[in-house]
């Protein structure tokens, strides 16, 4: 019999630790700039020791030594900081950031990712956190191998030796995270002397044993002078899957067997005693409701959601066998099944859907950072970070975030010394908010600096032959040029931007998530970049409709309502494409005619009203069929600039409908008129009336391409 | 690391080496299950093993417990290596090596 081979599950603890450490180093970087604003806050500081702590340890453990010798210096100092024997500067904190950065290398370096660390850039940080601190290279413990935590010398030294009774029952995930109760007893030993008494009531019969799990519980008697928190530090890895109790004992030495759990010092231990004496039983933290959350790899989700779309459309195709069949018990079976594949289908995009809270905090660094780099003073506000998005919208926001933030403050805010002659506050703010619209969700970045310099874009765009000298622009069409490749008015390019290239990738992942960008902008107040994006890429409600042979999906969370259209109501208006909604006029678009579907429409069609970021319209239709789940799928590059359909589903037939955006056929109908309006008018030889826009304009606002009847819209 | 059983006519032999953590926890339970299956003795041989860890002695000190209420003898080489006897004392593991 062989055992497992243990490289499979090193890489699997490695893997682990990896996922871990980032989450570490996201927190250790926020706690910082945070930190870098109060210096004083004693909570940030205790933050971040037990960051270090925790990657020093942990990397340790899991194989990686070099990080965590190298994270050792630094959790010397935080720890001198803790303990008031060093004072937090901004060079302390900028030095840990960029700490921080080769922490992030080190862990990557196994995995093929990201640039390896600079061991020039790591030694120059470890000689100023060195000098900062204080810390003598030749009799500090940094040369000591992290792997032996033990051996350093208690944090917090009262002065005064006195009894600790603890109580430590690892958690049923312990031992399976990579954590080893034996190296913990070893760091509380390292603290002073230490007698040791193994609770093994808990371990159950041979057969119900999970292998993996440890069921021995410890009761401890530890006299030290150390202080709670250094006791506390040695469990730093383990506390939240683990029972810990631990009160000072009355007397010099505690009799071992009047030892008892308590929660009266430490709230986080449960007293579940009686349940404990009997062999396999319970512990606290088996109940379901301490189970709150579970570390499941990305791909995993994905591929949950993948196959719940297959499922819809195989449900779909039931859907559509049982109405053929006219069979009461097999209806009720497929609405049954229609009903529990939706319910699954919301569940499995929940789980997919996380804050965004993680891409702001990001950002914080990059405004730190750029802040010094400029000369520049800026706060970044953050507002709506619990807003949720689907993952794969939250991967792809990164970039797009960045880049407007660059370019914010590279271009948008202005120096201190600007902005005090201008009578602004010397600190600029740059607002990072999210906050949700419907099924979509409302991104802004916007900054309190010079506004976009109108003159100057259009002056730009002019010179490169995107508009006419006499274009009539409004603000939204000057400021969409700004998106366009190369575009740029900066007289000199900087290392952050400068290119005309950051507003482009803007533009191209937002389409690329189909969502679409807003920009307004005041000269010498400010400028705010809305992005509108799609909760979700994968799955949506629609409203199944039918024009010509051909089916559309609209999405649910647009329309508004259907109303009929007979051919009397048409006659009625005069032929003009206006209905009136209870004393509301609202245009509508016939997709017959803008498809260029051929043959005669039914005598009664239908208006689907939707609602879209330019006004409410409505859409005819030749008839609707009703409500479906829509997988969306990807139509390929061929069909990427068909702007207004965001996507196709397969039904429950088997055959293929096409999704529609509704605002963006709306863009794309109003341009097209201005297109016949002025190809008449050039027809009709009133060439001064030219008011045309050259380009396309990008960002999602209004796109050039084919439509759907083939016809060439680029002007 | 590995965990190897094997039968002589009067006890099964369970063979650990190297380091036997949580990695062979579930091997070294199989094993051990396997052979109190015919309640003969149980020996355990860990001379060639260099660490056993808490999740091993557990499972150790469960079979022994079992092997005890069945009448069957378990044991445990009284000259465990000193790595292992010293660990196994500083975690307050210390009675696994008395006889059964």
């Amino acid at each position: 019999m062989t055992s497992t081979p243990v490289s499979a599950n090193a890489e699997q603890f490695k893997n682990s630790f990896r996922e871990e450490g980032r989450e570490i180093l996201t927190d250790l970087e926020s706690a910082l700039l945070e930190l870098n604003e109060n210096h004083g806050d004693s909570d940030l500081i205790g933050r971040i020791f037990r960051g270090l702590h925790t990657l020093k340890g942990s990397g340790s453990m899991f194989g990686f030594e070099r990080l965590a010798a190298f994270t050792h210096d630094l959790e010397t100092a935080f720890d001198m900081v803790r303990n008031g024997r060093l004072e937090v500067t901004a060079e302390l904190v900028d030095q840990t950031l960029s700490a921080l950065d080769q922490i992030s290398a080190m862990l990557e370096e196994d995995t093929g990712g990201g640039t390896p660390a600079d061991e020039a850039v790591c030694a120059n940080i470890i000689s100023n956190v060195r000098r900062l601190a204080g810390i003598q290279s030749g009799k500090e413990p940094a040369q000591k191998k992290a792997s032996t935590p033990t051996a350093n010398p208690p944090a917090l030294a009262s002065g005064k030796s006195q009894s600790w009774r603890i109580y430590f029952a690892p958690g049923p995930d312990l031992m399976r995270c990579g954590a080893n109760p034996a190296l913990i007893l070893q760091e509380l030993r390292g603290l002073g002397g230490l007698s040791v008494h193994a609770e093994m009531k808990s371990v159950p019969p041979l057969a119900e044993m999970d292998p993996e799990r440890c069921y021995i519980a410890w009761e401890l008697v530890l006299e030290t002078a150390a202080g709670l928190d250094a006791i506390k530090d040695a469990f730093i890895f383990v506390e939240s899957n683990c029972e810990l109790a631990i009160e000072l004992a009355s007397g010099a030495s505690a009799d071992k067997a009047a030892l008892k759990p308590t929660n009266k010092v430490d709230k986080t231990a449960k007293v579940l005693a009686e349940k404990r004496a009997q062999p396999g039983g319970r512990r606290a933290y088996d109940k379901a409701e301490n189970v709150s959350s579970l570390r499941v790899p990305a791909e995993r989700l994905d591929q949950l959601v993948n196959l719940v779309g297959e499922l819809v459309t195989v449900q779909a195709r039931l859907s559509e066998l049982a109405n053929q069949r006219d069979d009461t018990e097999v209806t009720e079976v497929a609405e049954e099944v229609e009903r529990l594949t939706g319910a699954l289908r919301e569940n499995s995009m929940n789980i997919r859907m996380v804050p965004i809270r993680g891409t702001f905090e990001k950002f914080r660094r990059l405004v730190h950072d750029l802040s010094r780099d400029l000369g520049k003073k800026v706060e970044l506000a953050i507002e709506g970070a619990d807003t949720e998005l689907d993952k794969t919208v939250i991967d792809q926001l990164s970039d797009p975030l960045m880049h407007l933030i660059r370019n914010s403050m590279d271009h948008g805010v202005e120096s201190p010394e600007t902005r005090a002659a201008r009578g602004k506050r010397a600190t600029a703010v740059i607002h990072l908010a999210a906050r949700y619209s419907g099924a979509s969700v409302l991104i802004s970045v916007s900054d309190d600096g010079n506004g976009i310099d109108k003159e100057a874009v259009r002056a730009k765009a002019i010179e490169r032959g995107l508009a006419t000298a006499d274009a009539k622009l409004s603000d939204s069409e000057i400021f969409a040029f700004i998106f366009n490749a190369g575009f740029s008015t900066a007289k000199q390019v900087t290392d952050v931007s400068g290119r005309g290239v950051g507003m482009d990738v803007v533009r191209q992942s937002i389409e690329g998530l189909r969502g679409t960008i807003e920009v307004k902008s005041e000269t010498g107040a400010g400028t705010c970049v809305t992005l509108k994006l799609p909760l979700t890429l994968a799955i949506i409600d629609g409203l199944l409709v039918i024009v010509g042979e051909t089916n559309y999906v609209l999405p649910l969370s647009a329309t508004l309502e259907c109303i009929e259209l007979t051919r009397a109501d048409v006659v009625a208006n005069n032929g003009k494409h206006i209905v009136n909604v209870r004393g509301e006029l609202v245009p509508y678009v016939r997709l017959r005619e803008h498809f260029h579907v051929r043959g005669e429409a039914p005598a009664i069609e239908q208006i689907m009203l939707v609602e879209t970021d330019t006004g409410r319209f409505g859409l005819v239709v030749d008839q609707v069929l009703g409500n479906c789940q829509t997988v969306i799928k990807n139509l390929g590059r061929f069909y990427r600039h068909v702007q207004f359909v965001s996507g196709a589903t397969i039904l429950g037939n088997g055959t293929v409908a096409l999704i529609l955006d509704p605002g963006r056929l709306m863009q794309d109908v109003m341009r097209y008129a201005r297109c016949s309006r002025k190809i008449r008018v050039a027809a009709s030889g009133g060439g001064s009336q030219n008011n045309s826009v050259v380009s396309s304009v990008p960002g999602g606002t209004n796109n050039a391409g084919p439509d759907a009847g083939g016809n060439e819209l680029k002007q | 690391m590995s965990v190897k059983l094997s039968q002589t006519n009067d006890a099964n032999l369970i063979q650990l080496d190297g380091e036997v953590d949580i990695a062979s926890a579930a091997d070294l339970k199989a094993a051990l299950i396997e052979a109190a299956k015919d309640k003969k003795e149980i020996r355990v041989s860990a001379e060639g093993a260099s660490s056993l860890d808490v999740t091993a002695y557990q499972l150790l000190w469960a079979a022994k417990r079992e092997a005890k209420r069945a009448n069957a003898k378990f044991s445990l080489p009284s000259e465990l290596p000193e790595t292992i006897r010293r660990a196994w004392t500083e975690m307050g593991l210390d009675d696994l090596a008395s006889p059964a």
